[in-house]
């Protein structure tokens, strides 16, 4: 009975100890960058409504990737910042299980782009690791993501509660916009039955120096 | 020969129909208009100006009333999303409501097994546009209750699907943490005991 116990205790450690370091683990994929807002994104405290850009980048239109890049999945594509919630992620091809323990994942599929093209940009990241502060973006906060030499700066327009089965999300757009979804509830254990969604918009591309 | 032939007709389609209730005939079918009653009755409840549902006393209670009408991760689900308790009164979050089954309309109801039903429904709503109600209706503990119900939003496209973004490491912690718990209780109940001895 002794031997049974401490043979119990010591596999529940194991377990705990395990999923313990791999959460820790993928919780690394978040930079915090609270104390300093890097330089290029001084604008993020300016909520109030800017104009949203018809084609991302008119001077580099003749330079961008291919409508379907050429990325494998897990490949390092870009980065996402987040100054309201003080984050910054490293963005990798595809949203799978094995994408989104690396970190944030850019959707690929026939309604999504990359986003020097004037489509619908998806990330989607773990509720428990990464993306577990969305709740407290508001509408006007600025998303900026880093994309093959340029940075582009989305303004949240929307945020909504949908359930795990709707596939009116993630559909083509006509004009750059960029979605952000995670599981719902935040604290929810388990696979949740709802999803967040951040939806924003271009509004600025700048080249990075 | 048209009586004869209205005669033959009316022969068959009482032969299919006994065909159907002889498929079905462990449970029959879900009573579906009278669950649909019942469910509509407990997500629109009567609140007072605050929000408050005074028809029942606490979470707990509502559950039970829920649970009586579908399975519990459902029960959960429409607790979770639509009531909350404070102070020890039950109050309602105001939100728009889930879409119910309009039963004077079509609606199609698909026999899956002896005790599992799927209803579906399209319909057209001010607020949300078409939609697709599907309910699943299980045959559990004796009777007929909702299994599951989703409300999907048709677009002229449909998109792809939503990322799986939940993790199962938190469970699997939680499960660790269980065995260990165990694994303590063991121990402790045995030095308890030899400590008698």
């Amino acid at each position: 009975m002794k031997k049974i116990g401490i043979l119990f205790l010591l596999t529940g450690f194991m377990v705990v100890a395990w999923s313990g370091y791999s959460l820790w683990q993928q919780t690394q994929a978040v930079t915090h960058t609270t104390d300093e807002v890097p330089e290029q994104f001084g604008n993020w405290e300016h909520t109030t409504y800017q104009q949203q850009l018809a084609v991302p980048a008119k001077k580099k239109m003749a330079e961008q990737t291919p409508e379907t890049p050429d990325y494998t999945t897990g490949d390092k594509v870009g980065t996402l910042n987040i100054p309201r919630i003080g984050t910054q992620y490293e963005v990798y091809w595809g949203t799978g299980e094995d994408t989104l323990k690396q970190g944030v994942g850019m959707y690929d599929s026939q309604w999504t782009v990359t986003p020097d093209h004037p489509g619908h940009v998806v990330l989607s990241g773990h509720r428990e690791t990464v993306f577990s502060q969305l709740g407290s973006l508001k509408e006007g906060d600025h998303l900026y993501a880093s994309y093959d030499g340029n940075i582009y700066d989305y303004q949240i327009r929307d945020m909504w509660i949908t359930d795990a089965e709707d596939r009116t999300v993630i559909v083509d757009k006509n004009k750059p916009t960029l979605t952000l979804t995670t599981c719902y509830p935040f604290d929810f254990v388990g696979s949740a039955p709802d999803r967040y969604i951040v939806q924003a918009e271009l509004v600025s591309v700048e080249t990075i120096e | 020969m048209l009586k004869k032939l209205v005669v033959a007709v009316l022969f068959l389609v009482t032969l299919t129909g006994m065909q159907v209730s002889v498929f079905a005939e462990n449970h029959g079918e879900p009573p579906v208009k009278e669950l649909e009653q019942q469910f509509s009755d407990l997500i629109y409840l009567e609140p007072a100006e605050d929000y408050e549902v005074k028809q029942y006393e606490s979470l707990d209670q509502l559950e039970e009333a829920y649970k009586s009408i579908m399975v519990w991760p459902l029960a959960d689900h429409y607790l979770d999303t639509y009531f909350k308790e404070e102070n020890g009164n039950v109050y309602l979050i105001p939100t728009e409501g889930p879409i119910r089954l309009n039963p004077d309309e079509d609606y199609t109801l698909e026999r899956i097994s002896n005790d599992k039903y799927e209803l579906t429904q399209e319909g057209k709503n001010p607020l949300r546009g078409e939609y697709t109600l599907t309910i699943t209706y299980s045959y559990e503990a004796g009777k007929w209750v909702f299994g599951d119900r989703m409300d999907i939003v048709s677009s002229t496209e449909n998109g792809g699907e939503l990322p799986d973004t939940a993790s199962s490491l938190p469970n699997a912690m939680a499960f660790g943490g269980a065995v260990m718990a165990v694994g303590a209780l063991m121990l402790f109940s045995r030095r308890k005991s030899s400590f008698t001895n």
